[in-house]
């Protein structure tokens, strides 16, 4: 791929994209992985070949990014999705559905499916994947924010949120002092669309995963430590490190079950995901401890040795362009199993898993 | 799959899961990236680490369906002895669930690649000579073993424009293999390698037949063997693998070509015949790599044709 020519031909300023529905979302607006202009050029390669999972392909070929590859184009990332049971029929909303890793497979797997999100470019690669495929049970809503949701929305039976209650407070504008409250309300207008039986999928980091006690940055702000503290210290590190305030909570497990019930809803069960909700290879019930240290042990050391190869380069490079600038740490893996076995013999180790895979339903 | 634990939890006798445990059930991704690779349910009974069963459904994570040839009576009666001593199927919401019970041995790859000494390997000759005696005991004359292979390649492809990418790259080999001579065939696994295969108290059980097939070639399944043990235990590239094949060159693997080269003798194949197998194990790798990878693998798909087309002009040495 031509990576210095990015002008392909594909738009990026009409608020209107063929088969998706713009509410409120400026065109021009990006957030993502890779460049920009780079996901501009896999779109009009996906155009010019009909086939945008094979442009994706070929562009992390290109350019050696793995990690794209994996993020855009594993099927294993959906592997949560099985926790739903069968979809087949299901009326299902992929919210802040980004390039459509889960809710295409959704789509495969029978359900219908509404995708959602606030970038109208990452909508597009959703929507050109889904047409690839030859899916008819799909529809696109590009929306700023959950408060602009069209009002006419059919219930769902089911709604995904893939690492996105973090997010809701920055895409809401909202300030320190009502990021709970904003995450609450989301979280009830979720409910609210959500049929009597339906189920939220929630998968997100855990505020107290072990790794954060390691001193392994906090994965939203890149703080070591940031998410364990107390909010308003957290506050103060945050805005003395990057001058804003820290608005991308996540939650305890505690946290879930005393804060669920104000927006009447129930953990109707939890699961350790790991290495991560993100590339989850193994899923496993809060309630399984054996599970679970087996997960942290095993899965989560490899994680790390993955990971070390991969920080290991990606560190050089970010020494090589920028001296300073705060420098990624790592917990070593030997005191990480150490720990694990610890917390694991307390009967603790639930509250310390990476990150979780959350059925949330109506409170009866 | 809470309403596959309370399957589970109400038909406890006929997964032997012990009434007074609790049933916990893992959530496993398969090891690679496929179109083809499904979720895996680990089966516990109680918080210990034994795994009792496990559960694959009928859907890849990728959408594709999967078929389970062990599991027709007709199929399974040949390969018993292969096959986990329990196991079944079961429909729920729509799905069927394949189940058996759970191998916790060394996996054949394991065991060579981890174990010293020269012997190790007889593990692997062993397993050879099973199959190829066994194949030789149900091989049957049939001239339409192609149909089936294309027929299963085509839903485990399961795309359109990939299933006719497969289609045109192999035609002209396909039309190749009409012309054997003799077209002895038995049932086969469809995707042999050491990782497959499972070493406990000296019995070999073999997992994942879901490329099997009724009726292939005689031997095709020792090739596949032969060169996935070249590729994942010698770590030898593949089409350095399949050269290394049709030369007999790897010395470690020559006990296996020699079981390779007596089945085909003892059927009587001719030297064409016995080229004519390896295209069918050419041809079904390509169809392999284009319904496990899509579009990522085709370059692997054209080292496969032009190894058969060499392979058909005589442009390689072919020792068999």
């Amino acid at each position: 791929m031509d990576l210095k020519n990015s002008d392909q031909g594909v738009s990026t300023s009409s608020a209107d994209q063929p088969g998706i529905r713009n509410i409120d979302v400026d065109p021009g607006f990006y957030y993502g992985e890779i460049p920009k202009d780079h996901l501009v050029l896999i779109l009009a390669k996906g155009k010019e070949i009909d086939n945008i999972e094979l442009a994706i392909a070929e562009y992390c070929k290109d350019v050696h990014n793995e990690y794209f590859r994996e993020y855009a184009l594993d099927p294993r990332r959906a592997l949560g999705l099985k926790l739903l049971g069968s979809l087949r029929g299901q009326r299902i909303l992929d919210y802040g559905c980004g390039l459509g890793s889960l809710g295409i497979l959704a789509a495969k797997w029978g359900a219908h499916v509404t995708f959602v999100d606030s970038c109208l470019l990452r909508l597009q690669v959703a929507h050109d994947r889904a047409k690839q495929n030859d899916l008819g049970n799909v529809q696109f809503i590009a929306c700023r924010s959950w408060q602009s949701l069209p009002p006419n929305l059919l219930p769902f039976d089911a709604i995904i949120l893939n690492g996105i209650l973090e997010w809701v407070p920055v895409t809401a504008g909202s300030t320190f002092d009502d990021v709970v409250k904003t995450q609450l309300d989301f979280l009830r207008k979720m409910q609210q669309i959500l049929i009597s039986d339906g189920v939220i999928f929630l998968a997100i980091e855990n505020r107290f995963a072990l790794r954060y006690f390691m001193g392994y940055p906090e994965d939203h702000t890149d703080i070591p430590y940031l998410s364990i503290m107390p909010r308003d210290k957290a506050n103060k590190l945050h805005l003395r490190i990057k001058g804003t305030e820290y608005l991308t909570w996540t939650w305890s497990l505690n946290d879930y079950r005393s804060l669920l019930p104000k927006v009447n809803l129930d953990l109707a069960d939890a699961y350790g995901m790991f290495p991560d909700y993100r590339f989850p290879r193994l899923i496993v019930r809060l309630d399984d401890k054996y599970g679970l240290r087996n997960g942290m042990l095993t899965e989560r050391h490899q994680a790390f040795q993955e990971e070390d190869w991969f920080m290991r380069l990606f560190e050089k490079l970010e020494r090589l362009i920028k001296s300073q600038g705060p420098r990624k740490s790592r917990p070593p893996n030997i005191e990480m199993m150490r720990l694990t076995d610890y917390i694991f013999e307390m009967g603790l180790i639930e509250h310390f898993v990476y990150s979780y895979g959350l059925l949330l339903k109506k409170k009866s | 799959m809470e309403a596959l634990l309370r399957y589970l939890n109400q038909n406890r006798h006929r997964f032997n899961l012990p009434e007074e445990k609790e049933i916990i059930m893992e959530l496993h991704a398969p090891w690679w990236s496929s179109r083809t690779g499904r979720c895996i349910y680990k089966v516990r009974a109680g918080s210990g680490p034994k795994y009792h069963i496990v559960i694959q459904d009928s859907l890849s994570l990728y959408g594709v369906q999967c078929v389970q040839n062990p599991y027709e009576p007709q199929f399974h009666r040949l390969v018993e002895v292969f096959l986990p001593a329990r196991r079944g199927s079961f429909d729920l919401d729509g799905m069927v669930y394949f189940w058996s019970d759970y191998l916790d041995g060394d996996s054949l790859r394991t065991r060579i690649r981890e174990k010293e000494g020269r012997d190790r390997w007889s593990v692997l000759f062993q397993l050879a000579h099973s199959i190829g005696e066994l194949q030789k005991k149900h091989s049957f004359e049939s001239s339409d073993f192609l149909s089936e292979l294309v027929r299963l390649s085509l839903i485990k492809i399961g795309d359109d424009k990939l299933g006719s990418s497969f289609m045109q790259s192999t035609e002209s080999l396909r039309g190749v293999l009409t012309g054997f001579s003799r077209t002895l065939c038995s049932w086969s696994h469809g995707d042999l390698w050491p990782e497959d295969v499972f070493v406990r108290d000296e019995a070999l059980k073999i997992i994942d037949w879901e490329w099997a097939v009724q009726a292939a070639p005689i031997g095709v399944d020792l090739v596949d063997l032969y060169i996935t043990a070249a590729e994942h235990i010698l770590d030898i590239p593949t089409r350095q693998a399949w050269l290394s094949f049709f030369a007999n060159r790897i010395q470690r693997l020559q006990i296996l070509a020699t079981e390779i080269s007596a089945l085909w003798s003892s059927v009587s194949l001719n030297r064409e015949d016995r080229k004519h197998v390896v295209i069918y194990a050419l041809i079904r790798s390509a169809g392999r790599v284009i319904a496990q990878d899509g579009y990522d693998m085709l370059s692997l798909v054209n080292t496969y044709i032009n190894l058969a087309s060499a392979l058909l002009e005589d442009r390689v040495p072919f020792v068999y």
